[in-house]
């Protein structure tokens, strides 16, 4: 039985709760809900990639071409606006497309190659980066209009005193479809199936080589949508944006009780992920807390929840194997 | 599922003991409510040049008894910048100083701290030219010229032959002083004459500037004197000259740190070479924020009084730091950037 909430998840928020009154106590600057929903502008780009990585790794695979993939769709949609002239919708409209055949590519060189999708996005983590970077000649694109850069930065629903942005509650449906999505939809279970047993998969008719096709191609649909935001929020288009992204989106995926070699999920875990990693930085922050030891203290955190995560995974597990030998 | 939830609290309440005694120093300093906290962020952590900035800043904020809180990204990220001027925002900081590694990305973020009131000064680059209020210029273009110059003359006299060897032929400040310079010698010195109208390019590496100086000693037998533009194009050069046992054949000057200069200087290659000082920057960009906050800096102000820097110019919007630090072998010592 496949439940949108698992228990886990409730573990999860029970953690953020308390993560969330242990700073709010000590930082009036934490406390205020503006300072953190303004904040919450800085995730986004992370979770709407987190919600397809939370699938693909359910099936074992995983897609480290992320952050790359940003970029090119960055440099892609600005090229389009700078150069060719296009409206800016119309060229992020292109950079969601270019995000989403690169992301068919992923699909086919992992799933008929069968190479590991580890080495594959491997490979095109770099050759994105490359092709970004020859693109745009390696210099940033910039000159876009003020009035998006002050939407991806600014804009929200509400005025005054209670704002709340755009991408964040777009952040917040997404994450909704994804979660149906995963726990009611075939995709969810034909995911699930691949990573417990691809070879079992196959053999009860679960189509294996769509699924993942269609996996990858939805991580590259991703990509191009952050793109807008993460162009936006800095004002150019830079070959060299997100570097390092794919590594953050997959310790989201990890907290949120996601297995790294496949088999679970739970895309509400994954945004509970996103949302404790982000307090956890912005409430360190708010402390004064040097970047140097925030790096170390969320390493010690990734360890140890995907520790708890392991153990609650296999406790069940061993209970039942147990009944079954008596 | 309870056992669960207890081990997850004991192991957070854990990480948030750890993370108290890292900030507690902090945190009781920023309890007082009517202090002033004033942010200043280079473009990176961590280097001999932002790290003179820093002890600068410090001391003026000691001499102010303002807070001033240094920090920046661990490598030159404009990112990471973005991030933590965000943050800087939402914990009230009162003043804004950065040196920005994109001067249009960092743009959107130090306007939304404008649109909160806050003051936004820059430093050693500046951003666009709408996101901030005041760029503290450490030194203009013209004084660095006029010291290159000068320099030069001191070594070769007014009828002297000279080079110039850069980074690459795109690097927009060398090419601006480059610029001033030549109009500067025809002004002042007209008998110079320049062997060599295209600037020779070291493109900032340090053992092509050491090789080609090499070249240009060969090429130009009647060559007097060397101006070597960026930081590592001096260091190098000065290296070909030793090499060569050239120096008393050679003037040669340009812009570099000391560091990077002390042993040509102590055996005597480089008589003399230039370069603004990152302490007094930071000392003065600290100043320069106080000054806003209390408002002896308005839209109308020509000059204020900065500390042990005196009486400091104010040009459209830009705080000057004025002449460039001529560094030789009896000053060096005092400098550690």
């Amino acid at each position: 039985m496949t439940r949108i909430f698992a228990s886990r998840d409730v573990a999860l928020t029970a953690l953020l709760i308390l993560v969330c009154l242990a700073f709010g106590l000590t930082s009036e600057n934490f406390r205020d809900p503006m300072n953190f929903l303004d904040r919450s502008r800085h995730w986004v780009e992370i979770g709407i990639i987190a919600i397809p990585m939370t699938f693909i790794i359910a099936t074992g695979g995983i897609d480290l071409s992320v952050g790359s993939l940003l970029a090119l769709c960055g440099v892609v949609s600005g090229l389009a606006y700078e150069i060719l002239g296009l409206p800016l919708p119309v060229a992020f409209g292109l950079g969601v497309v270019i995000g989403g055949v690169c992301g068919a590519i992923n699909g086919l060189l992992s799933s008929r190659l069968r190479v590991p999708a580890l080495v594959t996005t491997l490979a095109t983590m770099a050759a994105f980066r490359g092709l970004a970077m020859g693109l745009s000649q390696a210099d940033p694109i910039r000159g876009f209009p003020r009035a998006f850069t002050d939407w991806a930065g600014m804009g929200a629903f509400g005025r005054g005193d209670f704002q709340f942005p755009y991408q964040t509650a777009m952040l917040v449906a997404l994450v909704a479809v994804g979660a149906i999505l995963f726990s009611r939809s075939l995709i969810g279970r034909w995911s699930i199936q691949i990573g417990e047993n691809p070879k079992a998969a196959r053999f009860s008719t679960v189509p294996v080589h769509t699924t993942n096709l269609l996996l990858y191609t939805a991580s590259g649909l991703c990509c191009g949508l952050a793109a807008i935001f993460y162009t936006g929020r800095f004002a150019t288009a830079h070959p060299d944006a997100a570097k390092g992204l794919e590594l953050e989106v997959i310790a989201c995926v990890v907290i949120g009780g996601t297995r790294i070699t496949g088999g679970n999920g739970s895309v509400v875990g994954t945004f509970l992920g996103v949302l404790l990693l982000g307090t956890l930085g912005f409430g360190m922050e708010m402390q004064g807390v040097v970047q140097k030891y925030q790096m170390i203290l969320i390493g010690v955190l990734v360890v140890t929840i995907a520790t708890f995560n392991e153990y609650i995974a296999r406790a069940p597990r061993q209970a039942g194997a147990q009944r079954g030998t008596r | 599922m309870k056992f669960i939830v207890i081990g997850m609290s004991a192991i957070c309440s854990a990480a948030l003991l750890l993370v108290n005694p890292g900030c507690s120093n902090q945190q009781e300093a920023s309890e007082d409510e009517n202090e002033v906290t004033i942010g200043i962020m280079p473009k990176l952590v961590g280097i001999d040049f932002f790290n003179a900035v820093e002890n600068g800043a410090l001391q003026a904020g000691e001499e102010l008894g303002v807070r001033v809180v240094y920090d920046g990204p661990v490598k030159n990220d404009v990112t990471k910048q973005v991030a933590m001027v965000e943050t800087w925002i939402a914990r009230d900081f009162d003043a804004i100083c950065i040196a920005p590694n994109d001067p249009d990305a960092i743009a959107p973020v130090l306007r939304k701290a404008s649109r909160r009131g806050i003051p936004v000064i820059t430093f050693d680059a500046d951003a666009a030219l709408d996101a901030r209020d005041y760029f503290v210029n450490q030194a203009t273009y013209d004084a660095i010229a006029k010291a290159l110059v000068e320099t030069m003359v001191k070594g070769i006299g007014p009828e002297g032959k000279y080079l110039y060897l850069t980074g690459s032929l795109t690097a927009v400040n060398q090419n601006i002083w480059m610029e001033r310079m030549e109009k500067y010698h025809k002004e002042k010195y007209p008998g110079m004459v320049n062997l060599s109208e295209t600037p020779r390019t070291s493109e900032e590496d340090q053992a092509l500037a050491t090789q080609t100086t090499i070249d240009i000693l060969k090429a130009y037998p009647e060559l007097n004197g060397l101006y070597a533009m960026t930081s590592v194009a001096l260091p190098g050069a000065a290296e070909a000259i030793q090499k060569n046992d050239a120096q008393d054949r050679i003037h040669l000057t340009g812009l570099s740190t000391p560091n990077a200069m002390r042993p040509y200087v102590k055996n005597g290659i480089v008589k003399e070479f230039v370069l603004w000082s990152p302490v007094d920057l930071g000392y003065l960009t600290i100043h320069a924020a106080s000054a806003i906050l209390s408002e002896i800096i308005t839209d109308s102000t020509a000059g204020f009084d900065a500390g042990h820097l005196g009486q400091i110019q104010i040009m459209d919007r830009e705080v000057l730091l004025g002449e460039p630090v001529i560094f030789n072998a009896e000053n060096i010592d005092n400098f550690d950037f």
